[in-house]
């Protein structure tokens, strides 16, 4: 037995899981397979990395850079199922996914350990499927996002396939690809649509993982070379300080939660947007870092959401009294969304930073200067939420023990991440100095 | 390594890590929801910075002892990767040594305080677990020996200080005014970030140590001496904001609204005093172009004067001696600009323990009047009339008033050519995104809005 047969059997029971909720007769049994399917695969994707980085070879090599990668991804997808609450799947008005949610796990387990571009174009191709079939599901209009969808589509269905496309064409399709994906300033309006109408679980975890980082690594010799990467950085930029302050006037919880990913995702790409390899590791260690803290941020909402509802950032709810832990996490979270001190991001924030400034000063700026808003919309919300008002205790605000549990995982991710084997940035900067760069095809 | 060095190690590992510890503890706690007894938390504060009050008279004692004048502390080897490298050391020198002293023996009597003013608080563990990220944020910034760790426990203690300004949280006013200290916080971390990045741009790195033993003649000869300009200009701002200095004074009244205690440790004595210290720590830098330490001569007096004037027109007497504070804080900032060094110094220790022990005296101060009077047998003490300017009716001393009363309008100012002007245009952003979501879905408007956003 190898690392592989774990990362397969990973997948597997994740498809498995998909097709027995499908055909699971009761609403419970569902919940039940979703639950299981989700933390045996999770145990196996973490097997497959505790395997690898113990040196168990198999006949096909995962790098040390994408080993921890289907095991955080499997993690995270366990720790948002086991805190969907038990209303969610029995007897709410709309389903819940269960099977769409399993089959998106398989999908980021299958992105994180390919190492082909062709794969890794096409899974980018398959994945907003998942998300679109629950839009056609509920019955939500699903134009703007065949709008956005459509080019991005044949673009990366033309990248999966074709081989004999210009240098030029192939790295100005890729940014329009990333900037489509990634909800790149202006590409980012069914974003906001999409966690509106879709399950919010499922949105989420098709948001957060930032999956075209990937890609933009693995051709990142050819980007800079067709300065396709230029013209991406000055998207990035815009994005972030754009979506940055737009978090300052959000007037629904669900919008601040939206700008947010966008504001953080817009500066992983800028940082990705460099051939220095320092950089490229600042841009991917922030990138798992704020993978864990989003996802911790997102639980943080659907938990509050499950509780009262839809919120507004109209008035303020104080919410602290009654939930404190929700509280807490939301704060820590937080943080690591903004690279305090002490969590997984701020050496990672520091460095990206650190790298940005000399080659273009007015970037670096940008970037020190819309985290400082970040900051201030992320506190402005805490208030918003969790301050201002006094609540009556009820015993329905009380977090249960799998919402603990998961949210103890999430923060011992954002302060403990680095330290895991393979998952500091020595480690992600060797790797990245290896592997070189890569063409297309 | 001698004995003597050991034992300098011991002591400063004592003085840095026992905060710490004591942070980790009450997170901890926090975090697994554990409710501890009130008893169990004071003997935890109290021993925790009594050991780190310890270990910096240990630090002292030695010293003194060995007639030394610096000693590096590295708990942590350096971060280094290509030209990336991230210094995690402390620097103990006089400065150093003098402001962590004031530091831990002012949150010592604190903490002593704290534990019976506090008691039967519902936010009793709350207020501890801050504290502590405080008193650990305040010992890493005094004796941290590179601008990188300077940085971490800066943002450690504007951290605590927004949280602990909206300690009383279930009413509205003392989050906005804790928002109101974050936002001028968050400022000033930027300037700091970038400070430290022109500072490792300029000289390869960010040791104090070296700064301060090549002086500004030294650095004047470097050739990235403009550089370090505009990292001085950067730091003098971050202090301005961290300090209150005129225009940012605003945020020292709003910042009363959290406990007494806290009320006397940070906007009293250390919060305040913390920017008056990297100033001092970076003289070097400020002393390198006349033109900026003239202008932080000139912000200091005039947030003196400025201040002096607001203080006699405030109505209660935790603004009164919110601006009497500033007054000396700018007069301190004044000396540091004209390259003093040792008046500086006592000035924030004297200055600093006078207003803790003000401080928390204030919310008995009344009583304590109202004693005296019965002592005396006197009531003419009430029969306290405005005198000087304050007793002028004329129009400038009526205009010098409604400015004082006004707290000199800064607040509005910042508000009116700033922050408004900044957040219209993202409300007109975000006007013209809901738009064209609705058009490119193909929906009314008014059915892509959220519940909330109709309601």
């Amino acid at each position: 037995m190898n690392y592989f047969f774990f990362l397969e059997a990973s997948m597997l029971i994740c498809l498995l899981g998909a097709l027995f909720s499908t055909l699971a007769k009761s609403q419970e049994k569902t919940r039940f397979i979703t639950i299981y399917s989700s933390f045996f695969s999770a145990l196996c994707a973490i097997a497959s990395y505790l395997f690898f980085y113990c040196g168990y070879q198999g006949f096909i090599t995962l790098s040390e850079f994408n080993a921890p990668l289907p095991a955080l991804s499997s993690t995270l997808y366990f720790v948002v199922l086991l805190c969907t609450p038990r209303t969610k799947f029995i007897g709410a008005d709309k389903p819940f996914p269960s099977n769409l949610l399993l089959l998106s796990q398989a999908l980021s387990l299958l992105i994180c350990a390919s190492s082909s571009n062709a794969t890794l174009f096409l899974l980018l191709a398959l994945e907003p499927l998942i998300p679109l079939i629950n839009l056609v599901r509920r019955g939500e209009p699903i134009r703007i996002f065949l709008i956005h969808w459509i080019p991005a589509w044949l673009i990366a269905i033309t990248l999966a396939f074709t081989n004999n496309l210009s240098n030029e064409i192939t790295g100005y399709l890729i940014t329009i690809l990333v900037i489509i994906r990634m909800g790149i300033f202006p590409g980012h309006t069914w974003i906001v649509y999409l966690t509106e109408k879709c399950c919010f679980t499922l949105a989420l975890l098709f948001i957060i993982p930032m999956t075209p980082v990937l890609i933009l690594l693995k051709n990142n010799q050819l980007l800079q070379d067709t300065h396709a990467s230029l013209y991406l950085s000055w998207f990035a930029i815009a994005s972030i300080f754009y979506f940055a302050g737009l978090t300052l006037v959000q007037r629904s919880l669900r919008n601040f939660f939206n700008y947010l990913c966008l504001a953080l995702s817009a500066m992983v790409i800028l940082g990705v947007c460099s051939h220095e390899t320092l950089q490229l590791t600042a841009a991917f260690s922030l990138r798992n870092s704020l993978w864990v803290a989003l996802i911790g941020m997102a639980i943080i909402v659907r938990a509050l959401e499950a509780r009262h509802g839809r919120l507004s950032l109209f008035q303020n709810h104080g919410f602290y009294e009654s939930t404190p832990m929700l509280g807490i996490a939301f704060l820590v979270c937080g943080l690591g969304c903004v690279g305090f001190p002490g969590t997984s991001a701020f050496i990672s924030f520091e460095m990206l930073a650190d790298e940005i400034i000399p080659s273009s000063p007015f970037f670096g700026m940008v970037i020190v200067f819309s985290e400082a808003l970040i900051s201030i919309s992320l506190l402005m919300v805490y208030f918003k939420l969790f301050c201002g008002k006094k609540v009556e205790w009820s015993d329905i605000f009380k977090v249960r023990l799998r919402e603990m549990i998961a949210l103890w995982i999430i923060i011992f991710l954002i302060f403990g991440f680095r330290f895991l084997p393979l998952t500091d940035i020595v480690t992600t900067h060797h790797n990245l100095e290896n592997s070189g760069t890569q063409h297309p095809h | 390594m001698n004995g003597v060095e050991s034992a300098l190690d011991f002591f400063a590992a004592m003085a840095i890590f026992s905060p710490l510890a004591l942070a980790l503890f009450m997170l901890l706690a926090f975090v697994f929801q554990i409710k501890l007894a009130e008893k169990i938390i004071a003997l935890v504060v109290e021993l925790s910075v009594f050991i780190a009050f310890a270990g910096i008279i240990g630090l002292v004692s030695l010293f003194l002892a060995n007639g030394l004048k610096k000693w590096g502390y590295e708990p942590f080897p350096t971060f280094h990767l290509e030209s990336f490298h991230f210094d995690f050391q402390f620097y103990f020198d006089w400065l150093s040594l003098s402001f962590a002293t004031l530091a831990l023996l002012l949150c010592f009597v604190i903490a002593f305080f704290s534990q019976r003013y506090m008691h039967r608080e519902p936010g009793y563990q709350r207020f501890f677990a801050l504290y502590s990220i405080f008193v650990s944020g305040i010992v890493i910034a005094s004796l941290s020996g590179t601008i990188e760790s300077l940085f971490v426990g800066w943002e450690m203690v504007g951290l605590s200080s927004a949280l602990l300004v909206s300690f009383f949280h279930e009413r509205i006013m003392p989050t906005r005014n804790g928002l109101h200290l974050w936002i001028v916080y968050r400022i000033s971390d930027a300037a700091l970030f970038l400070a430290s990045y022109l500072l490792h741009h300029a000289l390869g790195q960010g040791f104090f140590q070296t700064i301060l033993e090549q002086g500004s003649e030294g650095l004047a000869n470097e050739p990235s001496s403009p550089v370090l300009i505009g990292a001085g200009v950067l730091i003098f701002l971050a202090s301005a904001c961290k300090s209150a200095l005129f225009p940012f004074s605003g945020w020292l009244p709003r910042a009363m609204e959290g406990p007494t205690p806290t009320s006397a440790i940070f906007y009293g004595a250390l919060s305040i005093h913390l920017g008056a210290f990297l100033l001092l720590r970076l003289n070097p830098i400020v002393q390198l172009s006349p033109i900026l330490a003239w202008t932080v001569v000139f912000f200091g007096l005039f947030t003196a004067l400025v201040s002096g004037i607001i203080a006699n027109a405030q109505a209660d007497i935790k603004s009164i001696l919110a601006y009497a504070t500033l007054t000396q804080v700018g007069i301190i900032i004044a000396e540091i600009g004209f390259g003093l060094e040792l008046l500086p110094l006592i000035h924030i220790i004297g200055h600093a323990s006078l207003r803790t022990y003000q401080f928390l005296r204030a919310p008995s101060s009344f009583a304590y009047y109202k004693s005296l009077e019965e002592s005396l047998g006197r009531t003419d003490l009430n029969k306290h009339t405005p005198k000087g300017w304050m007793a002028q009716t004329g129009p400038l001393s009526l205009a010098i008033y409604s400015f004082a009363l006004n707290r000199g309008g800064m607040d509005s100012m910042l508000e009116k050519f700033i922050t408004k002007p900044f957040v219209q245009v993202f409300k007109l952003a975000d006007f013209f995104e809901k738009k064209l979501g609705s058009i490119l879905a193909g929906v009314d408007p008014s059915k892509l809005k959220t519940p909330e956003e109709r309601s």
